[in-house]
């Protein structure tokens, strides 16, 4: 009886393993392209609670790899993929070079990309700056310098609004008004989504 | 004076320590085991190549042998060969019923290396730390500060968390061929004796 109860306990606790963490992007899967019809409504006011899909984008500031303090809010009249990174998470440094590979495809969609790091991961400022551009230009070699997307270092208020549990590899596909179309994450592995869900929100 | 003497005869009248060796060369030498132990060890190698670089995509796909780096391919290998082993011991044991009863524990052991050796490419990137974290009643906050912690500690740690999984298949498999030995000692034809 013993031996049945250990045996179980133990084929159990690897099971909840597998299929909490496969399930994953299951939960974080949420409006697919063909279920955007609304997205040209215009959203007019700015939320301030967590990111949802079929809300207005939360604002939140971030700091560009020159130091510059900019807000989500203001990524408004272009359609945007919002990604927040971590810079110890494999499935975020297997995604940069994926991500490099399909710019030139946004690019012509019109959508820029934004690569946040998540608050509180290299820290703050110039050295944190620093330590992000040698990531990314690590991982996505000269096309780190696509002007399709940009770096930034996200504010505390930013991760929470739009990651409040700290989980990296986070991605949300805003519309020209600010409105969230999509969320998902691991862009290696979702990426037919991604780049339909952008392009279908540069064209709604 | 009495339990002395009866100290004395108990001494006297234990078993031979049993011994690793005899029941090593004993599953080695049947044909099935072998046979087994190398599907067995084909099988969970492939698994372990597929599982252990989870983290990069979060998919059990073929796609993952992308990422497979020499350590991670090493680590598989290791786990899949300890594994099978390890299995193949427990059938050995299984098909002698004397051994049966007692192999509980080990088959409950190497369950636990399995899961040990999965926790941090599971536990990275995934929402298994928050929900199990947010399911202990932490506040937001708490929540996603511990979450970057305790990512990072594991991402930080994977090779220790593997190599103890290794370390403990070694000790259980060790522990698995004495109970082995110790079954053979105690049935008809006896086993043999330590130089």
């Amino acid at each position: 009886m013993t031996r049945t109860r250990t045996a179980a306990l133990t084929l159990s606790a690897a099971a909840l393993l597998a299929t909490t963490a496969c399930g994953n992007q299951g939960s974080r899967t949420a409006t697919p392209a063909a279920g955007n019809a609304a997205s040209g409504t215009t959203a007019e006011s700015t939320s301030t609670g967590p990111a949802k899909v079929g809300a207005p984008s939360p604002a939140g500031a971030y700091t560009d790899l020159a130091g510059q303090a900019l807000n989500v809010a203001s990524l408004r009249g272009k359609p945007t993929v919002l990604w927040f990174i971590a810079a110890g998470c494999s499935s975020c440094t297997a995604s940069i070079p994926a991500l490099a590979d399909h710019l030139a495809q946004l690019k012509a969609d019109g959508v820029q990309v934004k690569v946040i790091d998540l608050y509180g991961d290299l820290g703050q400022g110039p050295k944190a700056a620093a330590s992000l551009a040698k990531l990314g230009r690590g991982l996505a070699g000269k096309r780190f310098d696509d002007p399709t997307w940009q770096w930034g270092i996200s504010s505390k208020e930013l991760s929470f609004r739009y990651d409040q549990f700290g989980e990296p590899d986070i991605y949300y596909v805003l519309d020209r008004t600010g409105k969230i179309t999509y969320q998902n994450g691991v862009p290696i592995s979702t990426m037919d989504e991604l780049l339909a869900n952008a392009h279908a929100a540069a064209t709604a | 004076m009495t339990s002395t003497v009866t100290s004395r005869t108990r001494v006297a009248t234990r078993p031979p320590t049993p011994t690793a060796g005899p029941a090593l060369r004993a599953v080695v030498a049947d044909r099935v085991n072998v046979l087994l132990f190398a599907v067995l060890g084909a099988a969970i190698t492939a698994a372990y190549s597929i599982t252990l670089p989870f983290a990069f995509t979060q998919r059990l796909s073929l796609r993952n042998w992308q990422f497979l780096t020499p350590r991670l391919a090493g680590f598989a290998i290791a786990l899949g060969v300890g594994m099978a082993f390890l299995l193949t011991v427990q059938v050995h044991a299984f098909r002698r019923a004397a051994a049966a009863r007692r192999a509980s524990g080990d088959r409950a052991l190497s369950g636990f290396a399995l899961v040990v050796s999965l926790l941090p490419t599971f536990l990275c990137c995934t929402p298994v730390i928050p929900t199990v974290l947010a399911t202990l009643g932490l506040s937001a906050i708490s929540v996603y500060s511990t979450t970057r912690t305790l990512q990072r500690f594991f991402e930080i740690h994977q090779t220790a968390f593997i190599a103890a999984s290794l370390g403990l298949l070694a000790l259980t498999a060790w522990w698995s061929l004495r109970r082995v030995a110790r079954a053979d000692c105690l049935n008809d034809t006896g086993c043999e004796l330590p130089a």
